[in-house]
């Protein structure tokens, strides 16, 4: 079966979301057109006025409408801490569930030399600037715990102490209400390499 | 094809569809391949922590195209876990490997150089630079493009190194370059390298040699190294 002209362009527009193929892109086109079609003019809005006016906080690299986003505006964070992700979402799951008060720096990514991404890449100059400038105590890495990761932190390491920035990792190891033989060996074995005294 | 239990190493991965990795492997007697880790990027998959550069493991794989299917994994024979600046040079290694190894050539001492730099990567407190230029002059042998080093040498020459011809006697002042001693030359021959006197002029040539046959595209991973002033 061939579609119209207009509705084979709207299927192959959907398929830009991540794990939307031909048939679900079918089955999402349809809906809009034959349910929805005030929530998809809506929609097409939002997504043209969000692609046009978002861009990245001057400050914490954080997606933000405004130069600079709210959460680093924000007066009653603790700005002697800094605490270092890989991506907005790491932000949102750092909000919702720790009691952390101080800022944020986002990568958007992780060194990953073979994919082109270097500290440049990484918006690093502007954390460099950053330990340079601003009256931060202690920067807290909590990238991933893969060996990108894990570069990341090292490299970033390295330039928060040549600023005489004090830095922390943040643990990793059993997860509660894991039972210790489900647990994968590199897993077990940090958990037992940095176990603390109680 | 349906290979069971080949030692390998990641040497690359990038997020394929949802929940799977493409990945890059170098294994020992079918060099480089690609495979797809399918679900292997599931929470709770077994695999996920297995799967990451450096690790020694043991995969079974089948499939009849270039892109063929990853069946099983299981740890080898050697846990690496690297830290600092190790892992740089690791990421050195893989950059170099991906950049000028060509896809399903075996280059079974390769392998064994590469797992053997890892290993002293990650046991030595020492220097990280005779581990890199060993398996620099391997890559480059088993690609084609061996350092000559089979001429006549004089430990006290000095010699201008062509890329195409070798050393070359240098007499009286020249600007060419790389200019490389003699000695040098020779512990590079002799895969001595007992002299850390000789590890900037080794590490000179190697670049030099390697640049040219990386197309002048310069290595990322050279980045994290040199970038450590801002």
């Amino acid at each position: 079966m061939s579609y119209s002209p207009l509705l084979q362009q709207l299927i192959d527009a959907l398929r830009c979301l991540p794990g939307v193929g031909a048939k679900s892109a079918q089955r999402m086109a349809f809906y809009l057109l034959e349910r929805d079609r005030k929530g998809a003019v809506h929609m097409a809005d939002k997504l043209q006025e969000a692609m046009q006016r978002i861009g990245h906080c001057a400050i914490c690299r954080n997606f933000s409408e405004e130069k600079i986003c709210a959460l680093c505006a924000n007066k009653k964070r603790d700005s002697s801490q800094l605490c270092v992700v890989e991506t907005p979402a790491d932000v949102v799951a750092l909000e919702q569930s720790v009691g952390y008060r101080g800022l944020y720096f986002v990568l958007m990514g992780h060194l990953s030399p073979l994919d082109g991404i270097g500290p440049a890449e990484l918006g690093l100059n502007i954390l460099a600037e950053r330990f340079k400038q601003e009256d931060i105590k202690e920067v807290i890495l909590a990238t991933g715990t893969t060996v990108e990761g894990e570069a990341t932190a090292h490299y970033i390491t390295e330039m928060a102490r040549g600023n005489g920035v004090s830095v922390s990792r943040i643990a990793y190891g059993v997860p509660l209400g894991g039972e210790l033989d489900l647990i994968d060996s590199g897993t077990l074995s940090h958990a037992m390499n940095e176990r603390k005294s109680v | 094809m349906r290979v069971e239990l080949q030692p390998a190493y990641i040497i690359h991965r990038r997020p394929y569809r949802n929940t799977s990795w493409l990945l890059e492997v170098l294994t020992r007697e079918y060099g480089l391949i690609a495979l797809v880790a399918k679900g292997a990027r599931r929470p709770g998959n077994a695999w996920r922590f297995l799967l990451e550069p450096f690790n020694s493991l043991l995969i079974s794989f089948s499939g009849r195209n270039e892109l063929m299917t990853l069946t099983s994994v299981e740890p080898g024979e050697y846990r690496t876990q690297f830290v600092g600046d190790k892992i740089y040079a690791g990421m050195y290694m893989n950059e170099l490997l991906l950049r000028l190894l060509h896809r399903n050539d075996p280059h079974e001492e390769l392998f064994s150089t590469y797992m053997i730099a890892l290993n002293e990567l990650d046991s030595a407190a020492d220097s990280i630079e005779p581990p890199l230029r060993r398996f620099e002059l391997c890559l480059l042998r088993e690609v084609g493009y061996g350092i000559q080093l089979d001429h006549a040498l004089d430990a006290n020459v000095t010699y201008f190194y062509d890329v195409e011809k070798g050393p070359i006697e240098v007499s009286g002042p020249t600007n060419q370059q790389p200019l490389i001693h003699g000695r040098c030359l020779l512990a590079l021959a002799q895969n001595d390298f007992s002299n850390a006197e000789l590890f900037v002029e080794m590490k000179y040539l190697l670049r030099h040699v390697l640049n040219h046959y990386l197309s002048g595209k310069p290595l990322k991973s050279r980045e994290l190294f040199t970038g450590k002033k801002i």
